[in-house]
This record gives structure tokens, C-alpha cells and sequence, in this order.
């Protein structure tokens, strides 16, 4: 077997470099959609990714000339925008338990357009994984990223994200037979 | 691939595709905020490196006046270890201390007490050497569980945000938390708290003075919530503070002064909220191993008993970095059975590495200088064999971390079976062609040849070919080539049928080697025979370099030939006959 090596966020056209040079536009421009698609995937609300890349990429672009390795903008990114997601949901959680405690109907919930075409019960089993679960079969199975590179982004040892992914899709085929029991 | 991994690869793909496109126009208010965010980076780095260069020079100094008549007990598990300086970041406490002495995260326990009026301990520590004559001595505790107490029945008077010792007083103890901090002849202990007794009578009118203060600084305060020693009040913005400090009566000056020395050289930042991060279920005091700054910002590395029970170790540790309590990380570590070492995170990469390995090293490319890693030994209250590495990786170019001075015998452990509930059978590891390679068995599912360390696999006999073995196919073998294009060398490696008791392998050069179930008949070829008679039995042998010829022919326990197979791998010629002949073993 071959580990599969980071895809998503790489477009070849250009390097990173050569975006720096152009300034944080072209950097923008270069890696804003990949990060989208990514925050999208954790998040299942694509409002909520766009603020989520974006914000990524600002914290990312405040550091970016401390970094050794500016061509390591696309790791640093992706990792950025996971952090983000994760610890974002820890604060949601708690303003969810506030506003349940008030009686407020306004707690927020995960939103996507209906595809009639896809796995509708996967994708609801997906959005009720933890988060790092989650995050984990994401940058596995469509980052195709090594579990090694995982267990950089996710900041967590090689045999945690052999665990999580572990879990994480036992968990998913638990739900999927709940649903359709 | 199963198939809810292929309907999630799909699922990801499609639904990735459906976002459409995203506006590649960078929005004016990202760009002023990414402008800002480059600033004030800037200014904070400039600030970093001085206030560092201040710290690492007040550090050297405690060093050098511990140095020569400093603490070396002969139980002293740094002996035969390099100390470093430790500069670690705590709450708003910035700390350099040596790094043989104690360094306790006190903080998530706190703030966990805080918000939620519950403490977490976890088991796998020796209790402290108290006073009086209560001690922790006795068999180590083998349990690492964590327990979840009941509030705290009336709210406490102080916080503990770190410890620093020069003896290891395990996790379980709460300095100050738990009433007076006791302290043997040779213990020199000091706890920093937030004072939160005086926070709630004074709030919003304290007088504390501003850090920094001396040690000699008179306390301002007839409180006295930590037991006798000695007290310094301050605070820093609107924070109070307690630092208390206890010296048993034979501590040396040498160890007093690098105690005091480490709270005068404290950077305290007044900057950050002390409550807005949410406490984690699992929140508990931690040994601080390491402290450093990379480009996400200040990192600590942290050290706790593991508690998740998927796994067989007993260590966690924990890589915390200032982008918050988010991006918390880190993981368990399985070292010693099988596997030699185990490394997580980028910069810096940490792990844990076999405790007879005399050192370890990041080896990155080919004509790259590896970069060496500081080892670090467990505190007593962990009693497991294995050490901690980390090491500065300020680069994305991968890193392996390996381990030197072990000898290739010290991981292979064939009969064991792992007891991590996965199944999963370490056969055998061994060296082939300079590869590090590790064969795993699950039965009913696969024979897995990959790499030791990593998540490498080189070769595997999968599930759908498991499924075929019977008397009628009693054999399925595997080969990997672990040598060079103009050298190969291979090793074979195979699963039989339970009815299968001998196997012969017949060379072209007519060489001939039998083995049978549960013995090892040739020092490179071996037979695992620890499964019962109704299972497959597995076998693995390294060939020389060079091609290889051969055909391997299976007996039942009767001697009759139940199957025959042919190899040719990389023959150097079309001849590939074999002409001697197996012999079955007459009471194997």
C-alpha cells in the first residue's frame, strides 16, 4: 500500500512562493477555495466555512513571514482551519447549552443544501462524529493525507489517528444501521 | 477499502464539489485584518526574543550556581541524562527552570475548579513524601485511571496555576488546593495560585504590588492558604497572585537560590483572560517536559498518565500551543512491544522511544544532517520503561525521529499478542536489506507486512485471499524485495492451513530447508506455531540477496504433499527448474 500524499489544498499552477511575491491577493486567490471546501467538509455549513477559511487565512497570513518554510503555507492553512473548526465547535457547544438553559430557539445547527444524489445518511452520520473524529476521515479520505501527515495537522501521534479514523467509521456504520433499522 | 470508506471518499468528493466556487477576491476587511495580524506579530516577536534572551540569561545563572555542589541523588533519574534549560509557558506565567526539577501544570485543574466546581486525578502517581511520616512508598500503582471528584464544597481560596520541585510529588496532590503544602527534610516546592479569596473581597480595588516583585518582598496579605512558608503577594494587571514557597530544613542554598531564581526571572503576562477558555472533561494537572515558541507561538509539552482505554500505554502526552485550549494535541504512545519508537507533532516533534535507547535523532533527507533530540526520563510516579524525545523542527520537510543503540533483537517479541483488543498479532519484526520491517497478523483478515515506526505498509496478503485458504489451497505466500534494483533481497512470508504441519522449501542450487509447526528449523526461516491447531499457521524467511528459485511444498501431519508452490523471482536466467527434492520429517 501506498500512503496517499496531500491534495487538496496543492494546486500546481503556482508556488506558494510565488504568490507571496504577488502579495496576499494571489495567496487568497491561490487557497481560499481549497480551504473552503475543507472548512465545509468539517463544518457541513457552508456559510460557517467561508468565515472559517477566512479566518484561518488571516491568522495564517499574521504569521506568515515567521515562517521557515513559506512554501508550507498549504499545511499551515489546513491545520489553521481544523484548530479553528475544532475548538470553534467547543465554543458553540457551550453557547448552545446557554441558550437551551434560556429557552432560546436560536442555538445554531448544521446546515447543508439537500443532495438528493448522495449518501443523505452518511453525510447526517458524518456531522454528528466529534469533531476530531470527523476531521480525521476528512483529511484521510479526501485530503488523502498520510497518517502521518494527519497526525501533524491534528497535532496528535500516528497511533491516535489510527484510532480516530478507526472510530470514527465504526461510529459512522453504528449510525447508518440506526437509520435504517 | 470497505465500503463505507468508498461511499465517504464519494460522499467528501461530491460534497466538496457542490460548495461551487468560492469568490477569489480578498475581501477588504480580510485584508486589513491580515495587515494588522502581520504587525502586531511583528511586534510580539520582537518582544519574545528579548524577553527570552532575559530569561535564558537569568536561567543560565541558576544553573551555574546549582552547578557544582548541586542535588545528584543516586536514585536520581536524570543520572546518565543531559539537563537543559526549561522555559515553558503556564496560564500568563512564563517560567525557566532546570529541567530536573518538577514542573506542574496546575492550571486546567483550576480553571476546571473554576467553572465547573469539579477536579479530575488521575492514578499512576506515587503520592508525596509528606511531613510526618506519611510517604508513598509501596508497590507503584499500575492503574491509570482518572476519577472525577464532587465540587468542592466551599469555593477555594487560591488557584494553583504551576508547581516547581526539586522532588517529583506525582499529579495527584493539589498544592494549596489541598490544604497546607507539606514538605520532607530536602524538598524545596514553591506553587504560584491566582488568589482568588482575595480576588472576590477586593475586586476591582486591589493594592497588590505589580510584577515584578523580589522573593524578599514583605507580604502584604495575614492570609495564609498554603500551610507555613514563605508568601509573596502580587499581581499583575488586575490579578492577584500568591507565589508560596517551602524549603524542608536540609534543602541546599544552592537548590534554594535556583528556586527563588526561578521566580524572579518569571515573565508574567497581564495581557490574557484568565477565564474564557472552556474546561475539557479530561482536565488535569500535567508534568510540563519542554517549552518553546514556534510560528503558531509559545508550545509547552505535556505529560499526564493515559486515560484513554483503546490503548496499552500509560503516558500521554499533550503539545499546547497559544492558539488556545483548541488546539490541544498529542496522543498515547505504544512503545516496547514490537515497536521501538513512536514520534507525533511537526515543530516541535515529540515521542517515546524504549528506555535502553541511548539516543535518538530527527533523519530528514538523504545528505541532510540529522538533528539530535533531548531525551527526557519519565518523573518516579510513572514506573514505565520508555523515555520522552523532542526536538525544534522549525521546517515542514518531514522528519523520522529514530532511535540509536538498540540492538535489532530488542523489539522482536513473536509470541506476544497485543493487548490492545484490536486483534492484532505482532508476529515478528526484523532488519532485512536495512529496512526496519514488522509483520502483523489478524486472523480472518490479513497478514500485514510494513514498516516499524510508521504507518508504512509494504505488502500484505489481504482478507479476500484469507478467505480462500483450505486444505484444497493451503498455502498463500507473500514476497517483498527490500533490496536495490541490481540487488535484490527478499523475504518470504506466508500463511498456511491448519492442516498444513511441515513445510519444505527447495532451492534451484538444490539446497532443501524443512521447518515444521512450532519450531524453528533454520536461524532465518521461522514458523509461528502459538496458534491452535483448528488456525493458520504463519511463517516468514529472509532469503540471501540475490534471486531466488524455489518451490514450497506443504505436508499434512500424515507426510502426504497437499500442496506445491513455484517461485521465481527475479531469476537470472529462463532456467528455473528444481530438481532436489523435499523430504518430509517423520514425526514432525
Amino acid at each position: 500500500m501506498t500512503e496517499g500524499t496531500g491534495v487538496g489544498l496543492e494546486e500546481p499552477s503556482i508556488t506558494t512562493g510565488d504568490a507571496i511575491a504577488g502579495g496576499i491577493e494571489e495567496l487568497y486567490a491561490r487557497h481560499i477555495g481549497a480551504g473552503v471546501r475543507l472548512a465545509f467538509l468539517l463544518s457541513g455549513d457552508r456559510a460557517h466555512a467561508e468565515d472559517l477559511a477566512q479566518e484561518a487565512f488571516v491568522r495564517c497570513v499574521g504569521r506568515f513571514r515567521h515562517l521557515r518554510q513559506p512554501d508550507a503555507f498549504e499545511s499551515y492553512f489546513r491545520r489553521a482551519i481544523v484548530n479553528l473548526h475544532t475548538s470553534g465547535l467547543r465554543r458553540r457547544r457551550l453557547e448552545r447549552a446557554w441558550l437551551v438553559r434560556e429557552g432560546s430557539a436560536s442555538a445554531r445547527r448544521f446546515a447543508s443544501q439537500p443532495d438528493v444524489g448522495a449518501r443523505q445518511d452518511l453525510w447526517r452520520a458524518l456531522g454528528r462524529l466529534p469533531a476530531r473524529q470527523r476531521a480525521a476521515l476528512v483529511l484521510r479520505y479526501y485530503e488523502d493525507l498520510s497518517e502521518r501527515d494527519t497526525a501533524e495537522v491534528l497535532g496528535c501521534s500516528v497511533a491516535a489517528v489510527k484510532s480516530l479514523v478507526a472510530r470514527g467509521g465504526e461510529t459512522l456504520r453504528e449510525l447508518i444501521r440506526g437509520e435504517e433499522a | 477499502m470497505n465500503d463505507v470508506e468508498r461511499d465517504l471518499r464519494e460522499l467528501l468528493e461530491r460534497k466538496a464539489g457542490s460548495v461551487g466556487g468560492v469568490a477569489p477576491r480578498l475581501p477588504e476587511r480580510v485584508r486589513k485584518r491580515g495587515r494588522r495580524r502581520q504587525a502586531g506579530t511583528a511586534a510580539v516577536s520582537a518582544f519574545t526574543v528579548a524577553a527570552l534572551a532575559l530569561v535564558s540569561f537569568a536561567g543560565l545563572r541558576a544553573i551555574d550556581r546549582g552547578g557544582a555542589d548541586g542535588r545528584t541523588p543516586a536514585d536520581d533519574p536524570w543520572a546518565g541524562y543531559e539537563v537543559f534549560e526549561r522555559t515553558a509557558t503556564i496560564g500568563n506565567f512564563t517560567i525557566t527552570s532546570p529541567s530536573d526539577w518538577y514542573l506542574v501544570n496546575q492550571w486546567p485543574l483550576s480553571r476546571q475548579i473554576a467553572v465547573t466546581g469539579e477536579t479530575v486525578s488521575c492514578s499512576g502517581s506515587s503520592a508525596p513524601t509528606l511531613a510526618g511520616g506519611a510517604t508513598g512508598d509501596g508497590p507503584p500503582p499500575t492503574s491509570t485511571d482518572c476519577e472525577t471528584s464532587s465540587p468542592e464544597p466551599v469555593g477555594p481560596e487560591v488557584l494553583p496555576v504551576l508547581s516547581l520541585s526539586n522532588t517529583d510529588r506525582g499529579l495527584t496532590t493539589s498544592p494549596c488546593l489541598n490544604g497546607d503544602v507539606l514538605v520532607d527534610d530536602t524538598d524545596a516546592v514553591m506553587t504560584i495560585a491566582l488568589d482568588s479569596g482575595y480576588m472576590a473581597a477586593n475586586f476591582g480595588s486591589g493594592d497588590r504590588p505589580q510584577w515584578p516583585v523580589r522573593f524578599d518582598s514583605p507580604a502584604a496579605d495575614d492570609r495564609l492558604p498554603c500551610g507555613p512558608g514563605t508568601y509573596v503577594y502580587f499581581a499583575s494587571g488586575d490579578i492577584p497572585y500568591v507565589a508560596h514557597v517551602a524549603f524542608g530544613d536540609a534543602v541546599p542554598d544552592d537548590q534554594r537560590q535556583t528556586l527563588i531564581n526561578a521566580f524572579e526571572g518569571m515573565e508574567v503576562d497581564d495581557a490574557q483572560e484568565v477565564f474564557t477558555e472552556e474546561p475539557q472533561r479530561d482536565d488535569a494537572s500535567t508534568y510540563v517536559i519542554a517549552g518553546g515558541t514556534n510560528a503558531a507561538g509559545p508550545w509547552t509539552l505535556e505529560l499526564r498518565p493515559q486515560t484513554d482505554p483503546g490503548y496499552v500505554t500509560n503516558v500521554q502526552l499533550k503539545l499546547s500551543t497559544s492558539e488556545g485550549p483548541g488546539v490541544v494535541a498529542g496522543g498515547p504512545f505504544t512503545v516496547g512491544e514490537g515497536q521501538a519508537i513512536e514520534q507525533a507533532g511537526g515543530d516541535p516533534v515529540f515521542g517515546a522511544v524504549v528506555e535502553g535507547a541511548d539516543s535518538v535523532e530527527l533523519r530528514l533527507e538523504e545528505g541532510t544532517p540529522p538533528i539530535p533530540t533531548q531525551l527526557v526520563p519519565l518523573p518516579p510516579s510513572m514506573p514505565f520503561d520508555f523515555d520522552l524525545f523532542f526536538a525544534s523542527h522549525p521546517s515542514d520537510v518531514p522528519a523520522e525521529a529514530v532511535a540509536l543503540g538498540i540492538s535489532a533483537d530488542a523489539t522482536i517479541s513473536p509470541s506476544e499478542e497485543s493487548s490492545d483488543g484490536s486483534g492484532v498479532r505482532r508476529v515478528a519484526t526484523g532488519v532485512t536489506g536495512g529496512t526496519r520491517w514488522a509483520l502483523d497478523y489478524e486472523e480472518g483478515r490479513q497478514l500485514a507486512l510494513g514498516g516499524v515506526g510508521d504507518a508504512v505498509l509494504f505488502d500484505r496478503i489481504a482478507r479476500n485471499h484469507m478467505a480462500s485458504l483450505s486444505r484444497a489451497n493451503p498455502m498463500l505466500i507473500g514476497t517483498h524485495d527490500f533490496g536495490s534494483s541490481d540487488q535484490p533481497r527478499y523475504l518470504l512470508y506466508g500463511v498456511t492451513h491448519h492442516d498444513v504441519d511441515q513445510l519444505s522449501i527447495v532451492f534451484g542450487d538444490g539446497g532443501v530447508i524443512t521447518f515444521e509447526r512450532g519450531t524453528l528449523q533454520n536461524p532465518s526461516i521461522h514458523i509461528f506455531g502459538r496458534f491452535p491447531n483448528t488456525s493458520p499457521g504463519v511463517w516468514w524467511a529472509e532469503m540471501p540477496p540475490g534471486p531466488v528459485v524455489a518451490e514450497i511444498i506443504a505436508f499434512d501431519t500424515a507426510c502426504e504433499v497437499i500442496a506445491r508452490s513455484g517461485l521465481a523471482l527475479q531469476p537470472p536466467s529462463a532456467d528455473t527448474s528444481i530438481t532436489a527434492q523435499a523430504t518430509c520429517l517423520e514425526g514432525g
